[in-house]
């Protein structure tokens, strides 16, 4: 399987990258803003992508839309803080199919990862 | 065992079946073959009848022909007696006794006869022992009259009156004649008898016939009248049986629509009951967002509304929520019912689990409240019909969470003042603590309400005041970084960008001050507890500070200018490390001492706010300085001055930076308004701006600097509190020194 971990953080790139352990992610690849996150998608098709939500270029409200535009059956996975509910809310309405609140832990991040995999 | 069995099944279950098989047609073939039987019997009867009537007309000709001979034979014995042709009575007594022969030998053996009215038919041989009897005594009879009869015949026939026989004599005759009437009587009196008999045998055998004949009538009568009647009567029983059944059923239907809606009822209760009691608002919405028929009571003293059925949901959450939240809750519970979105990633981002409020207070204002909604889908046919909502007031909840965190934000603030002033001296805390108190009396005389409202309205007289409370923070934050209390260094600093905030509006009201009152409680709050803190620290400290303060009496009674001079160094020392400028201090601290000992807190405050002025504009980073031909450390230097003409006590703070950008203080005042634009201005003048409220060169707000308030501090402290005098000197690229003077009390 193939991930994709957009944000335009170092720390919480690798804080995903970390909890995912010895996990089914046989590809793991990482974009820091919305148009690399576009443009990573259509290069290695990933199953899941994690997409942040304050990004610089394209945030990640814009970066769902276009994903879904290139593929409505993409599996995206919103990381957002607790109080960005509206976000989480308009994330969803796009097409997101799974929520990871922020701060994230490894437990979360396998949680939600589960979760959107599952159904 | 098994087939007829079925087949009692089978008919059970079909009566007219049954009824056709056992009784319709057995009872029809029984009344077809009675009437078949009785029309025999009938036929019978009449052959009967007739051949009685017939064989009882026979034997009545017996006497006839008795009679009839017995008159011949007078007649004949007459006509002998007189001599006169017989006429035809031989004749007539020749056919009597043979027709009473062959009706007596038919009633013997059996013949064909001539009935009387002509008819010919069977005599039967009689059989009965009574006729038996009678017909012997007959026979007997008839031999002797037939007899004479013959003999009679034969000698007085007309025919054989030529012939050879037995001449009849006269007394011949005679006796022929007497003994055929004395005969003839008794054959009469037995042919009477013969002939009832045989009447009475005829009866016997149409009685005989009439009995069956009867019976068949009858059962075909009753056959006939049972095929119409058991089918009258089925149709009756069917009748009243289908009705009967009907009638069960129904009942059994009444009943258990009965016990069903007892069900339902009791089931209704419960519900109502649980709706009535929960202490939680649930309902249901339909996609428009209207609330459904029922919902719990509870619900009605959440919302603080009544009658909320057929309500919009989202109508009543308008009002409540904020115009954004309120936006967001209506994509939600778009969402919720968009069957094509996953429920479990909906509930996910549910963005109504804490929402704050604001409902209208009967008395006037709001009432603040904390709503916690759930949701839930109902899905139908694959479609989502309705919504489950579940909504808590959680104000307790999130109050008591508010305290808990606020507490442990206290206890961390706590520990942070603990932290902040183990480290310094008693009686430098001591001075900061009276330092802070007498800002925020400051502060909080400054903002009192009546010299607000006798402010009302004038912008600048507010906008003024701003700058007196943005001073004594500026201030409190300057002795906060010289102590290193890190609390109070930033919650000054926080306060300060309020107040940089206010003051950069364009109209100020009264109702700004509001964020600048609640800053200033928290800052008392913070000395409160500074306050305690210094307490539980002086009882530690007292039994090791004892021994500390006979051995070392100068550091605890150190003079204000030696704790000013510390001060001094532990700040520039912070301050350059934080902004990377390598920077060290030279005091002269015979020289501060003459001009602190008479105000050591102002100049301790002056000093600071110096410090940290030359450190943020004036003094460069080292490669700049290394490019200018300076050395990379940088210096800043406190050295005493000659008094005044006036009389006044001066010291010169000096750094060897890069002096004043006149040029850059000139567009900044200019484009504040300070300095006219355009105009040449002296560079007296231009120096002056940088000690106006407000005025900063710095580009960015940092922790030392930007605020431009510093110098606004030193003039109003130095000039306006002191009644002193400063003088910049400054020569671009090189340094910037400070001359402070001071009434000098002593000196006086």
């Amino acid at each position: 399987m193939k991930l994709l971990i957009v944000d335009d953080s170092l720390i919480m790139r690798r804080a995903i990258e970390r909890s995912l352990g010895q996990s089914r992610f046989t590809e793991v690849h990482t974009a820091t803003n919305g148009l690399l996150a576009v443009e990573m998608f259509e290069r290695h098709q990933p199953d899941v992508v994690t997409m942040d939500i304050t990004m610089p270029d394209m945030d990640g409200l814009a970066a769902v839309d276009e994903i879904m535009k290139r593929n409505p059956r993409a599996v995206i996975l919103v990381v957002s803080a607790l109080a960005d509910k509206a976000t989480a809310v308009e994330a969803v309405k796009r097409g997101a199919q799974g929520f990871l609140l922020k701060p994230v832990t490894a437990q979360s991040v396998q949680a939600a990862l589960d979760d959107i995999l599952s159904d | 065992m098994k087939n007829p069995l079925f087949l009692i099944a089978a008919l059970r279950r079909r009566p007219l079946l049954a009824w056709t098989l056992f009784f319709y047609i057995p009872v029809s073939l029984v009344a077809a073959v009675s009437i078949i039987g009785a029309q025999r019997y009938t036929q019978k009867l009449n052959a009967e009848l007739a051949n009685g009537q017939h064989t009882v007309a026979v034997a009545g000709c017996i006497t006839a022909f008795g009679e009839q001979i017995s008159k011949s034979i007078l007649l004949i014995e007459k006509s002998v007696h007189d001599k006169t042709s017989p006429g035809k009575s031989v004749y007539e007594l020749q056919v009597a006794a043979d027709r009473l022969d062959q009706t007596v030998n038919a009633f013997n053996d059996g013949s064909e006869v001539v009935a009387p009215d002509g008819v010919r038919f069977m005599v039967d041989s009689v059989t009965d022992e009574k006729a038996l009897a009678v017909l012997q005594e007959m026979n007997v009879i008839w031999v002797g009259i037939k007899t004479r009869a013959d003999a009679v015949v034969l000698t007085s026939g007309p025919k054989k009156q030529n012939s050879e026989g037995i001449p009849f004599t006269e007394s011949a005759l005679s006796e022929a004649s007497s003994f055929v009437a004395s005969q003839q009587t008794r054959l009469s009196e037995q042919a009477l008898a013969f002939s009832r008999r045989l009447e009475q045998l005829a009866n016997d055998r149409v009685k005989a016939l009439e009995t069956p004949r009867t019976a068949l009538i009858g059962v075909a009568v009753i056959s006939l009248l049972l095929l119409p009647g058991a089918f009258f009567i089925n149709r009756v029983r069917g009748a009243r049986n289908a009705a009967a059944s009907l009638a069960a059923e129904l009942g059994a239907s009444q009943t258990k629509l009965e016990a069903q809606s007892q069900a339902l009822s009791i089931a209704k209760a419960e519900t109502d009951r649980i709706m009535e009691t929960v202490q939680e608002g649930l309902l249901l919405i339909d996609a428009r967002g209207i609330i459904g028929d029922y919902h719990s009571r509870e619900l009605t003293s959440i919302l603080r509304q009544e009658q909320l059925a057929g309500r919009s949901l989202l109508g009543i959450l308008e009002r409540l929520l904020s115009e954004k939240m309120f936006r967001t809750t209506k994509d939600y519970i778009d969402l919720l019912f968009d069957a094509g979105r996953k429920e479990k990633a909906v509930l996910k981002v549910n963005p109504l689990t804490d929402i704050e409020v604001n409902f209208p207070n009967p008395s006037g204002g709001f009432i603040n409240r904390y709503l916690g909604f759930s949701f839930r889908r109902i899905v139908e046919n694959g479609a989502v019909s309705r919504v489950f909502v579940a909504v808590r007031d959680i104000t307790t909840q999130i109050e008591l969470e508010k305290k808990l965190r606020d507490s442990e934000q206290h206890k961390d603030r706590q520990l942070d003042i603990l932290l902040g002033i183990v480290h310094v001296a008693p009686d430098e805390l001591e001075a900061f603590i009276t330092l802070v108190e007498t800002e925020l009396d400051t502060i909080n005389d400054t903002l009192r309400a009546e010299h607000l409202v006798a402010a009302g309205g004038q912008g600048e007289a507010l906008r003024e005041r701003l700058q007196t409370v943005f001073r004594c923070v500026h201030n409190l934050k300057g002795n906060a970084a010289v102590l290193k209390l890190t609390t109070f260094q930033k919650a000054a600093d926080l306060f300060e960008t309020k107040l940089n905030e206010l003051l950069s509006r364009p109209v100020l009201t009264g109702d700004d001050f509001l964020s600048v009152v609640v800053a200033q409680a928290g800052l008392r709050v913070d000395l409160g507890d500074l306050k305690e803190l210094r307490g539980k620290l002086v009882g530690l400290r007292q039994p090791v500070g004892a021994p500390d303060a006979s051995a070392q009496p100068a550091s605890a009674i150190a003079s204000p200018a030696v704790q000013i001079g510390a001060g001094l160094r532990q700040l520039v020392a912070d301050a350059a490390r934080d902004l990377d400028k390598a920077t060290t201090v030279t005091i002269d601290e015979y020289a501060l001492h003459t001009v602190a000992v008479d105000r050591p807190a102002l100049v301790r405050d002056v000093l600071i706010q110096l410090a940290r002025n030359s450190l943020a504009h004036s003094v460069e980073p080292a490669p700049l300085r290394l490019a200018g031909g300076k050395p990379a450390v940088a210096t800043l230097s406190v050295r005493s001055l000659p008094r005044s003409a006036d009389g006044l006590v001066g010291i010169a703070f000096r750094d060897d930076g890069r002096g004043l950008d006149l040029e850059a203080i000139r567009t900044r005042a200019e484009s504040a308004g300070l300095l006219a634009p355009g105009s040449s201005h002296a560079p007296a003048d231009i120096a002056r701006c940088i000690f106006a409220p407000g005025f900063s060169t710095a580009a960015a707000v940092g922790a030392h600097s930007g605020r431009g308030m510093g110098m606004d501090i030193v003039k109003s402290k130095v000039v306006d509190e002191a009644g002193g005098v400063i003088e910049v000197h400054s020569t671009p690229g090189q340094f910037c020194e400070f001359h402070l003077y001071f009434p000098s009390a002593s000196a006086a």
